[in-house]
């Protein structure tokens, strides 16, 4: 960590004389290199709660890099690969990986194809999330972008068509369609979420392995003819399995323990605008996510027949947020945002986290409330105000506060007590700061 | 009639404020380039990387030219402010999308780079020495 800081503050000393963005190496129109790059490092307090990392005590575990390599090759092909490493609490552990590597042959300027890992379509601004620097804000909002979907949804390994179709004074109609795999960390976010989520049903899950079995996106964004004025819409489709052993809570009417297949689609949707006009910037986006769990356990037991005679069952996430930012001077830009996310679309008061009886069971006491989940834990509201200074071009500091209302999308496992039990508080502040260099 | 007179002499000022907007950049382009113009939304789709081709088929080469005659460049043709203009351009940087447009600080290497680039569009102010270049006409 010491050294992650004096490199940040060497880089900084560096780039205040530096306007260059770049390391070239060779200076001709094709198969010259060109390398970028980006460091980050960040500090997160919370009062209430931890979000993502032991924030309650502070926590500096929050820090990016990223380096890029690309060339032109000729008129029509371009290569290029991201090594990028992250920190944020338990995700991450700084372990360096390919963020996107891809070759990308344009063969028209209305169509294109990219083979690779790409970065993933998703809103306005999933594609640039792991870039502190290109937007106003620290952290996206959290009702769109959640933490604990973001390494799964950063890229897509596979094939991409995309191309710019102009028409005219209507603007221009930008498509993206990408399909391939993602990943999903056995110790992930969403597996996590997961687990999390069958230990509300009475099942303790310890997963072993996932498989993809696929991952689509695409995307269209219409530049209007209006000046600065974006709307956007994003999908995308998933499908894993999780092999998980798991192990039935005491309170379950059969007891036992089950090898079990976990198939989980995911099926997402955004709508987005985004407004740029001088100084000032608008974005308001909307998700929709629709989940369906099918697990298939293995034998005849009492329990494996429990599990399978569940069948499929379905959950709907949704959230939207709106933000604005005005820009002050060449080195001060201020910014707010209002976002609000529900873990179950259908229970937005988090009426079944408080009800005595199991809402499936009836006669059994309700798993939620006996390990102490409270109706707050069904949603988050946040009030975030930002403040970025831009020291130089290539050097960015930021600092923001987010005034927190629920607690839904937080990891269980770093906000229970002694005896395993969720511990949550409703209302929270956040406080983050950061610092990004970049070349 | 008061208005109307005021009314006028508003107009005048706009239109005399927007002459001189436009006639402090001219587009210069390498001779080997076919057009002999380019439309004001043509301009606008190179800079922000969504026309890459010539009539011709050949690839356009973009470059800009730090300084007063960028932000007047980017105001009147691509509707961008230098800052926005910047964002949009690590964008695609950082994700693999594209490259940035190679950078000029002086008229001077502006017009050596689109002299001696295949298929290269640049601005500099008016004024400038311009031999080795043509210049091209704006269309709405």
């Amino acid at each position: 960590m010491k050294s992650l800081k004096g490199l940040m503050l060497g880089l900084g000393m560096l780039c205040m004389g530096l306007p260059a963005m770049a390391v070239e190496f060779g200076d001709d129109l094709y198969g010259g290199v060109t390398v970028h790059g980006f460091v980050s490092q960040g500090y997160l307090l919370s009062d209430n709660n931890n979000f993502f990392a032991k924030t309650e005590d502070g926590s500096a575990r929050f820090n990016e890099f990223g380096v890029n390599i690309s060339s032109q090759v000729s008129d029509n092909l371009r290569v290029g690969l991201q090594i990028f490493a992250r920190n944020l609490g338990e995700f991450g552990e700084g372990e360096p990986e390919i963020d996107w590597g891809f070759a990308d042959y344009r063969w028209r300027d209305w169509m294109g194809i990219r083979v690779g890992k790409m970065k993933m379509v998703h809103g306005l601004y999933n594609t640039t999330r792991d870039i502190d620097m290109l937007r106003n804000s620290i952290f996206l909002p959290q009702s769109v972008y959640n933490e604990a979907w973001r390494d799964t949804v950063s890229a897509i390994s596979g094939a991409e068509i995309y191309g710019d179709l102009y028409m005219g004074n209507a603007g221009t109609l930008s498509y993206q369609f990408q399909g391939g795999e993602t990943e999903f960390a056995v110790d992930g976010g969403v597996v996590t979420s997961l687990t999390d989520q069958s230990r509300l049903a009475g099942v303790l899950s310890d997963p072993q392995s996932t498989h993809t079995k696929y991952s689509m996106a695409g995307g269209l964004v219409w530049y209007t003819p209006i000046n600065g004025l974006r709307l956007s819409t994003t999908v995308w489709s998933v499908e894993f399995d999780m092999e998980t052993n798991a192990v039935a809570e005491d309170f379950l009417p059969d007891s036992g323990s089950a090898n079990v297949k976990a198939n989980t689609v995911s099926r997402a949707y955004t709508a987005s605008l985004e407004y740029l006009r001088g100084p000032f910037t608008f974005a308001a986006e909307y998700m929709g996510n629709r989940y369906e769990f099918t697990n298939q356990a293995e034998g005849h037991s009492d329990f494996a027949n429990f599990i399978n005679a569940a069948g499929t069952r379905t959950l709907n996430t949704e959230g939207y947020y709106a933000a604005m930012a005005y820009r002050f001077t060449d080195w001060l830009e201020l910014g707010i945002s209002y976002s609000e996310y529900y873990a179950d679309k259908d229970d937005r008061s988090g009426k079944l986290n408080t009800i005595d009886e199991h809402p499936r069971f009836p006669g059994l006491s309700n798993p939620r409330k006996d390990t102490g989940y409270k109706d707050h834990d069904a949603w988050l509201k946040d009030i975030g105000m930002t403040a970025r200074f831009d020291l130089t071009p290539n050097w960015v500091f930021k600092l923001e506060g987010h005034a927190m209302n629920g607690a839904a999308i937080l990891m269980k496992d770093i906000n229970s007590d002694k005896n395993n039990n969720l511990n949550t508080s409703e209302n929270w502040f956040l406080f983050a700061a950061k610092m990004t260099v970049s070349f | 009639m008061k208005h109307v007179k005021l009314g006028a002499l508003v107009l005048i000022m706009v239109a005399g404020l927007m002459g001189h907007a436009l006639a402090d950049v001219l587009i210069i382009a390498n001779r080997g380039v076919s057009v002999a113009s380019v439309s004001k939304s043509d301009l606008e789709r190179i800079y922000r990387g969504q026309l890459s081709r010539w009539e011709d088929g050949s690839r356009v080469n973009f470059a800009i030219l730090r300084g007063d005659v960028m932000d007047s460049f980017l105001s009147e043709y691509v509707r961008m402010s230098p800052a926005q203009f910047d964002q949009h351009w690590k964008r695609q940087v950082f994700t693999g999308r594209g490259q940035m447009p190679p950078t000029m600080n002086r008229p001077a290497d502006m017009v050596t780079y689109v002299a001696n680039t295949q298929g290269a569009i640049g601005f500099v102010p008016e004024g400038t020495r311009i031999d080795e270049v043509k210049v091209l006409g704006i269309t709405p």
